[in-house]
């Protein structure tokens, strides 16, 4: 593992010796412009090297870059690996993302409302004459503060008198949730997002309001199945299931926070506040609740309101903080797409829009006006390279880019070296160019009996898998459409959430009709929205109340047994 | 008779109003039911059902095939008086308790239809209780129960374990199905058959009527 410092944010990362620099800003969630996705013709992802070296100057970064630009040591993210220990580069340009999540960042600014802060008191200690309880001082101090943890108060008579009435409070949105000697500074909050496949937690100083770390880890529940379907049947078949899926996953929570702490220096202690994006399952489960009556008609949860507990609850090593929980749609609209939402904030951005998050389960929502429609399609794993013959999530050695030039089929891997598989933004742009080549025909039959693109081989069977996996995406959409009476010249934007939002070639997806036919500038590839959203409930706190609105807000529209639904599901399967 | 085949390449190529269209003309020319039916809706639907395996055509092109066999049928349905020789057999198929999910069941269903079966629908989300019901009314020859949710599936063995309780097991069999259900599994809860696809169902269909 080698070191590499991402500039202006100082973000610092551990990544292996041999990275494709591109391929480490997706991975870790950091954000760069790339409308190629990595092919190497638009030149967007320029970095600056700062310190360190990388592989040298390659054919393409000397025919994208001018010379002023080569000279100021900017490369291109995609054509770069990491050879070389303590590398700090500074990326140039971010993607339009950043710029739709800060815009409500600035939005509030001036307004610094961070979930958990410090406050410093200095109190008269009691005298003969002023006997009033200690708790009773305490809560002089503001009275719009409450106090509710016992052992704080019994800890509380000591603290104060050794700290000699001079000290900090933490407080947690109005609560006070402990007390620290007055030259105590640094407090940190830890944003999860939990996803069924993916978890990544983000390390923040609240003092500063800064992301400092960020690791990310597969969701030690896959081995007990890769969707959440899966995973509850894991649960209705083990007695002890939900335990089971809940310890592995409360102990990879906890490696990244011990390994916060660790690489950064910090004291457990000093982490505060824990927000937690999750579809509904993966909440359900963090919480220790069965989702098993989500799994099936009438797929009720058994909660939807957020949540603010105190961590011990879950957590062991951090018997002081507290968690904030996202409020749930649905069975199948979880806190992850309400954070989504937060992120983009969609609810004040004028227009149409529609935000789709693609994955196993594809969650879409579609603001029109103040309106918000939502539903859930089971898409399948086709797009994670499930199903697929030579399918594999987006990771080293799978082919995530195919597109033509003079005719010929080019394609990349993930990593670079040789191809070992192909993921789902790859086998999108393998239809596509196949539908140009004539080899597949618009209902999705290959003339011949196969296709190659290097060694992986395109059968019959993945067409018809992509096909299904699309056409429920793209009739989810029409659905959505219907029940808002809106035609497609009315949507003005499509956001593009999750993991395989960040690959996707915005071209092909119309292409192929996974989207309603709007102009490609008008897509934007958002990234982990969810894990955005739970960063920025921790830097302003009105974000609470924000979610509780959206999550009553949100109308959820059932797909199952929708005969509308299952008209477009058949309309789109074809190209 | 060319009629036929013209009506049998109607089927294949979805046109719904020509398949009406030929079979009232069929039926003005006084060929027999048995003929149209067998001869034209039915073998239509049959190179459909092998285009279907052989992976060349897709749902949809399987689908409109079979609304226009369909269109056909329903000409013809009220003129059936004897049977024998057109239906050959009665199938109750529904998807199970808890599970919305009737695309898959539902192209099944057109399938075994246009191999010449009768099928008595029961919808989605079928307890038990229904396909007991159902067995009693219509004294069907074969059950077939559909589920899309890996949380569903354990209600197949729920319903077997009904029939068993309401000493109905004997007098069906039963298939299943869905994208979850493996031939394992079938075995496991006691099915009799199971097939991956709706053109895999009616061969196993047919296997289990010839044996009957």
């Amino acid at each position: 593992m080698i070191k590499i410092k991402i500039l202006p944010e100082n973000v610092l990362l551990e990544v292996e010796i041999g990275s494709n620099l591109l391929n480490v800003f997706r991975e870790k969630g950091i954000d760069i412009e790339s409308d190629c996705g990595g092919k190497g013709w638009c030149g967007k992802c320029k970095v600056r090297l700062a310190k360190g070296k990388v592989t040298e100057l390659n054919d393409v970064e000397k025919r994208m870059l001018k010379n002023e630009e080569i000279n100021r040591n900017i490369r291109l993210a995609c054509q770069l690996f990491l050879i070389e220990d303590n590398i700090e580069v500074e990326v140039m340009n971010k993607n339009k993302k950043i710029e739709i999540v800060t815009n409500f960042l600035k939005s509030r600014e001036g307004k610094k409302n961070p979930l958990v802060r410090l406050k410093p008191f200095k109190l008269e200690p009691p005298s003969l004459k002023d006997q009033r309880s200690d708790l009773e001082r305490l809560s002089s101090i503001d009275t719009n503060l409450h106090f509710e943890d016992l052992r704080l108060l019994r800890n509380l008579p000591h603290l104060l008198r050794e700290y000699n009435f001079e000290g900090k409070l933490v407080i947690f949105k109005d609560e006070i949730i402990d007390i620290r000697d007055r030259n105590f500074k640094s407090i940190y909050g830890v944003a999860f997002d939990i996803g069924t496949t993916t978890i990544v937690g983000y390390l923040l100083d609240m003092n500063d309001l800064r992301e400092v770390d960020i690791i990310s880890r597969v969701n030690p529940q896959r081995v007990y199945g890769s969707d959440v379907l899966s995973r509850i049947s894991f649960i209705l078949q083990n007695s002890d299931g939900v335990d089971i899926l809940h310890k592995v996953l409360i102990r990879t929570l906890e490696e990244i926070i011990l390994e916060f702490s660790k690489r950064n220096h910090i004291n457990l202690d000093d982490i505060y506040a824990i927000s937690i994006a999750g579809n509904s399952v993966m909440t359900h489960i963090f919480l220790g609740i069965s989702p098993e009556y989500i799994s099936y008609s009438p797929f009720s949860p058994a909660f939807r309101d957020s949540l603010v507990i105190s961590s011990r609850e879950i957590f062991s090593i951090l018997p002081k903080a507290k968690l904030y929980i996202f409020p749930l749609v649905s069975g199948y609209i979880g806190g992850d797409i309400v954070a989504g939402i937060i992120a983009t904030d969609l609810l004040r951005e004028k227009g149409n829009i529609l935000f789709i998050d693609i994955g196993t389960n594809g969650e879409i929502v579609l603001k029109v006006e103040d309106r918000l429609y939502s539903c859930a399609t089971a898409a399948g794993p086709a797009f994670e390279g499930g199903n697929i013959s030579c399918g594999m999530i987006a990771s080293q050695g799978a082919i995530d880019h195919v597109w033509l030039k003079d005719g010929k089929v080019f394609y990349s891997v993930i990593g670079g070296g040789e191809e070992k598989g192909i993921t789902g933004s790859g086998l999108l742009d393998a239809i596509s160019v196949m539908l140009e080549l004539g080899i597949l025909d618009s209902k999705g039959r290959i003339n011949d009996e196969e296709f190659y693109i290097g060694k992986i081989k395109i059968t019959q069977r993945d067409i018809r898998e992509f096909q299904l996996a699309k056409s429920a995406i793209r009739a989810g959409i029409e659905v959505l459409m219907r029940n808002a009476s809106i035609g497609y010249d009315k949507i003005d934007k499509i956001y593009i959430a999750g993991a395989f939002g960040n690959y996707i070639d915005k071209e092909n997806a119309l292409k192929i009709k996974l989207l309603p036919p709007i102009s490609k500038d008008n897509i934007f590839l958002v990234g982990n929205s969810s894990g955005m959203g739970a960063k920025l409930v921790l830097l302003d706190k009105e974000i609470i109340e924000k979610a509780k609105e959206i999550s009553k807000k949100i109308e959820y529209i059932e797909l199952s047994s929708n005969s509308e639904f299952n008209k477009y599901f058949v309309e789109f399967m074809y190209f | 008779m060319e009629i036929l085949r013209e009506i049998a390449n109607s089927v294949i190529a979805g046109n719904k109003k020509r398949v009406q269209e030929l079979v009232n003309k069929a039926l003005e020319e006084n060929i027999s039911l048995e003929e149209i039916i067998n001869d034209g809706l039915l073998a239509g639907m049959g190179v459909i059902g092998e285009r279907f395996k052989r992976n060349e055509i897709f749902v949809p092109e399987v689908l409109v095939s079979a609304r226009a066999m369909q269109a056909g049928m329903d000409i013809l349905r009220p003129l059936i008086v004897n049977s024998k020789g057109i239906i050959k057999g009665k199938i109750v198929i529904g998807t199970v308790k808890g599970d919305l999910h009737d695309i898959g069941k539902n192209l099944v269903s057109m399938m075994l239809e246009g191999a010449g079966y009768e099928i008595i629908d029961l919808g989605i989300d079928v307890s038990p209780e229904k396909f007991v019901e159902a067995i009693k009314e219509h004294n069907p020859d074969i059950v077939g129960m559909s589920a899309l949710l890996t949380t569903t599936m354990p209600q197949m063995k729920v319903t077997i374990d009904t029939l068993k309780k309401e000493g109905l097991r004997d007098r069906v069999k039963v298939i299943v199905g869905g994208a979850p259900v493996t031939p394992e599994f079938a075995r496991e809860i006691g099915a009799d058959g199971y097939a991956k696809d709706a053109s895999e169902a009616v061969e196993l269909v047919n296997s289990i009527i010839s044996k009957k």
